[in-house]
């Protein structure tokens, strides 16, 4: 489980997520826990963060995006405005916007958000719940609700 | 700073490449962002570049390069291959090991 090496990953083509460049890491201000890192303890951020290491313990992320990414072990309960999941976590998500589940995704949790995206071969075992309180929504909510399930329906 | 000729394994010396040289090319670090607040224990694989708050013990590897930036608040034990200070760092009930460098 932790016997990944830097090697093993090379400049960046380390998952889908990841962001291409160091230049443009700087410009969006993004943090990342790249995927060497082990990390057991309390996090918490106020600017996007990329998550390809281990993370255990809690996450509060505020107002700004998170991703882990398809090597990403999270093993925490996680709050950010929008959550795009390509790993393996264990633990609430809470999206105050959207959560987007990848086709890599493995999710062990319960799910709160106003919108959510689950791509076919998504793994989720847990409970969805919509709110109405998105933050950030452009569209109202029950219309964002209908689409969702829709897409739940066509996906399932 | 000047790295001695003698010097040959070391993680610095690589890391000055400028990234368009193939082979040459390290992974980029990871990155604490001036924003984020880290307690507790972590573990390193790989370049480390810490901006934000940190209270707790990094372990790096010996090739690893853990670099400090001056807006980072650190509290607690940072070990590294290379330990990369910038000047003004505020180092107060920090204990940092493997080789150290200041930074301009």
């Amino acid at each position: 489980m932790f016997s990944k090496k830097k090697e093993d990953y090379p400049a960046y083509e380390r998952s889908e997520p990841a962001a291409p460049t160091s230049s443009d890491v700087r410009r969006r201000k993004t943090s990342v826990i790249g995927p060497t890192l082990k990390f057991k303890g309390e996090l918490s951020a106020n600017e996007d963060l990329i998550i390809e290491g281990e993370i255990e313990g809690t996450i509060a992320h505020q107002d700004k995006n998170l991703t882990v990414g398809k090597e990403g072990r999270v093993k925490a309960n996680i709050d950010a405005r929008t959550v795009e999941i390509y790993g393996k976590v264990e633990g609430d998500i809470h999206g105050q916007d959207i959560v987007k589940l990848a086709k890599s995704a493995d999710v062990k949790g319960n799910i709160r958000c106003s919108r959510i995206v689950m791509e076919d071969g998504a793994q989720f075992t847990g409970k969805i719940e919509m709110s109405q309180k998105a933050k950030a929504a452009p569209k109202p909510a029950s219309l964002s609700v209908a689409e969702s399930s829709k897409r739940a329906e066509s996906a399932g | 700073m000047t790295v001695p000729d003698s010097v040959t394994d070391d993680p610095l010396r690589e890391n000055d490449a400028p990234d368009s040289v193939a082979g040459s090319l390290r992974p980029l670090p990871s990155i604490i962002g001036a924003t984020v607040a880290m307690k507790g224990e972590l573990i390193v694989g790989e370049d480390l570049v810490i901006e934000g708050a940190f209270d707790g013990t990094i372990t790096g590897e010996s090739t690893d390069i853990v670099t400090v930036r001056r807006t980072a608040r650190l509290r607690g034990n940072v070990s590294a291959g290379v330990v990369q200070v910038e000047d003004g760092t505020n180092l107060d009930a920090t204990t940092l090991s493997g080789r150290i460098r200041l930074a301009p």
